[in-house]
């Protein structure tokens, strides 16, 4: 993994989906204004009457997922065409999220929730949770 | 589904309504004094983790119980919406509700969808506006994707809009 060498902007952070299934290309959902990623471990608690009356977890285990948390003003047809696609047909997708030049997370994603929000005289808005199903890693 | 030619604008959403009490054979109507809405499509995913996942989470994929999840904050400009609404939430009544993203005839697509409100609820301060904010879930599988329509759907007609319905046109 590459080092940080100071602050990264938020804009260098991109959320990148599979082209279609099976393609081994990625695009960037298009118009992504902000975004949350989450690493959550569920750690096994292995406390007992040994532990001297504190907390113990069992190291390198634990089952893993990664959420992600996306507001995005979609500029391109295509991009809304896809996210709303994998929405509704429950299936899942390989994801990306580019990191500037400093990693990659890749991973397969299902879409628990994707909403539009449609103020009046503001620009609408998709909220999209992407989580991770099976396995993913960091390049 | 036709394509966006750009970003929209959130005036140019809005959820419709068909008013089984309205006109001689019901009718639909756009639901009057929208400000603000959300639309949100739900996928109750299905976990399977195992001692084989590697470690890892795992969804089921292609299995899922989805639906449709309305948020409406409104200012009724209407009264006729006001009861409309307020009626189906009080008779707990299943409505059948589109919500139109752009031009119904041309733009990106419609969702049409059955629904009843679970939660309407008027707030009401003092020497300001009285808004109402309502929720609309979805109530059974009957929901149709990216649907445009041969024309506008308005008062006189288009009122057996569903898979077979005459106004819809199902957008592959």
């Amino acid at each position: 993994m590459a080092s940080l060498s100071g602050v990264l902007n938020g804009t260098d952070v991109l959320v990148k989906i599979e082209d279609s299934e099976g393609s081994t290309t990625f695009s960037d959902i298009a118009g992504q204004v902000s975004g949350d990623d989450t690493l959550n471990t569920a750690l096994i608690v292995i406390s007992n009457k040994a532990s001297g009356g504190v907390r113990e977890y069992l190291e390198g285990e634990g089952a893993q997922e990664f959420d992600i948390s996306l507001n995005a003003v979609f500029n391109t047809g295509a991009s809304f065409v896809r996210m709303k696609t994998i929405a509704r047909s429950k299936l899942g997708a390989l994801a990306r999220i580019v990191f500037g030049a400093v990693e990659t997370w890749e991973g397969r994603i299902m879409i628990p929730s994707f909403a539009n929000t449609s103020p009046n005289e503001d620009a609408l808005t998709a909220t999209m949770t992407l989580q991770s199903t099976g396995s993913f890693a960091w390049t | 589904m036709a394509s966006l030619t750009g970003a929209l604008n959130g005036t140019d959403a809005l959820l419709w309504m068909f008013d089984p009490n309205a006109g001689a054979a019901g009718e639909w109507s756009v639901i009057g004094g929208q400000v603000t809405n959300e639309h949100a499509i739900n996928n109750a995913l299905l976990t399977m983790n195992s001692k084989s996942a590697g470690g890892f989470r795992e969804f089921v994929e292609d299995e899922a119980q989805q639906s449709i999840d309305d948020s409406v904050n409104i200012i009724f400009s209407t009264d006729a919406a006001f009861a409309a609404l307020q009626l189906a939430a009080r008779e707990k009544g299943l409505r059948r509700f589109i919500f139109v993203r752009g031009n119904m005839e041309s733009g990106p697509g419609s969702d049409v969808f059955e629904g009843m409100i679970p939660t309407f609820v008027d707030t009401s301060p003092n020497e300001e506006t009285l808004t109402a904010q309502i929720t609309i879930e979805s109530a059974n599988d009957d929901i149709i994707y990216d649907t445009l329509f041969n024309d506008a759907i308005d008062s006189a007609g288009d009122d057996a809009i569903d898979a077979g319905g005459d106004a819809a046109v199902a957008v592959a």
